[in-house]
């Protein structure tokens, strides 16, 4: 089911499993630098991973949470030299792992920082994801 | 037996204005089934991996399109080229064998292959079968694939109880009605 995941972030962030409301997962595009018009000399450039886009539960968020998302995103907003990696997990209705994801993360940015009930909307660019099992 | 030309003949004949099959009977939405290769060239413990019909939720069916007219090509007498636009599959997730997990190495095999700028198509073709009632095929087309345009694994979302779905959307070269 759609509903059924945990986002789990490094330990270190202290950033809950749970407080992502609605995370895209990875998609594989070809690059959109082909020549489309009438299809003379289409063929595909390069593949790559798109964007992943994710909104944090606002009224979940404590302020020791709301702290730590902000060090969080000071640390690696904006910032091409900082990577890191999070892991998507999909759960079944008993709570056990039946999928999950690792995600390289090589550029952050934040969309929207805004804390009357919309949250924290941020984009995470990854250069791999891995599919474990 | 009775033969009626047509469903008004044979209401006529009946004399009551019932719902009968037609003779000629359309052709539903929901009876379907895309047959991919048994195994798929894959550089992964997944060789034999085989994309089961009952995977498919959705495709949609080949459509046959104009390109952009050139006006600068028009007036030397050339016609802008058709193509057939990209054939966009949803597949069920399920959990084992892990559809996620197959469709990921078939992912990575594309980015491998494209940093070396080769064109791979794992899944070389597939069958579109329309069915009628009883199962038997009534209609199908075979798709060759080009490429592989783009690789959707979905969304997770906290408001949504739906089943997760993988889109692949295919780039076809050429679809041919068997019959």
């Amino acid at each position: 089911m759609k509903n059924r995941y945990l986002v789990e972030f490094n330990s270190e962030y202290g950033l809950q499993p749970w407080i992502v409301d609605t995370i895209s997962k990875p998609k594989l595009n070809v690059t959109p630098n082909i020549a489309y018009e009438n299809r003379i000399g289409d063929c595909p450039n390069k593949f790559v991973w798109n964007d992943i886009e994710l909104t944090f539960i606002a009224c979940a968020l404590g302020d020791t949470t709301r702290e730590n998302l902000i060090e969080f995103f000071k640390t690696y907003n904006h910032s091409l030299g900082h990577t890191f990696s999070f892991k998507l997990i999909t759960i079944d209705p008993a709570g056990i792992e039946i999928s999950k994801w690792i995600i390289e993360v090589q550029y952050t940015e934040i969309i929207s920082l805004n804390d009357n009930g919309e949250g924290f909307v941020a984009r995470f660019q990854p250069f791999r994801c891995i599919c474990i099992f | 037996m009775a033969y009626f030309n047509n469903s008004k003949e044979l209401h006529e004949k009946l004399g009551r204005n019932i719902l009968v099959p037609q003779l000629a009977e359309p052709k539903i939405n929901n009876r379907f089934i895309v047959t991919f290769p048994e195994t798929v060239n894959l550089e992964s413990e997944d060789k034999n991996f085989k994309i089961e019909s009952w995977l498919v939720n959705s495709i949609n069916k080949p459509k046959l399109t104009m390109g952009e007219i050139n006006y600068k090509e028009t007036i030397r007498g050339h016609m802008p080229r058709y193509h057939w636009d990209d054939i966009e599959v949803t597949f069920m997730s399920i959990i084992e064998p892990s559809t996620s997990q197959y469709f990921n190495n078939l992912a990575e095999s594309l980015i491998k292959k494209s940093i070396e700028g080769i064109v791979s198509t794992p899944i070389p073709y597939f069958f579109i079968d329309t069915l009628d009632p009883t199962g038997v095929t009534i209609e199908k087309w075979k798709v060759i694939v080009e490429y592989i345009v783009s690789i959707d694994f979905g969304k997770f979302d906290l408001a949504d109880d739906k089943i997760q779905e993988i889109k692949v959307v295919f780039r076809p070269s050429k679809c041919v009605n068997l019959y």
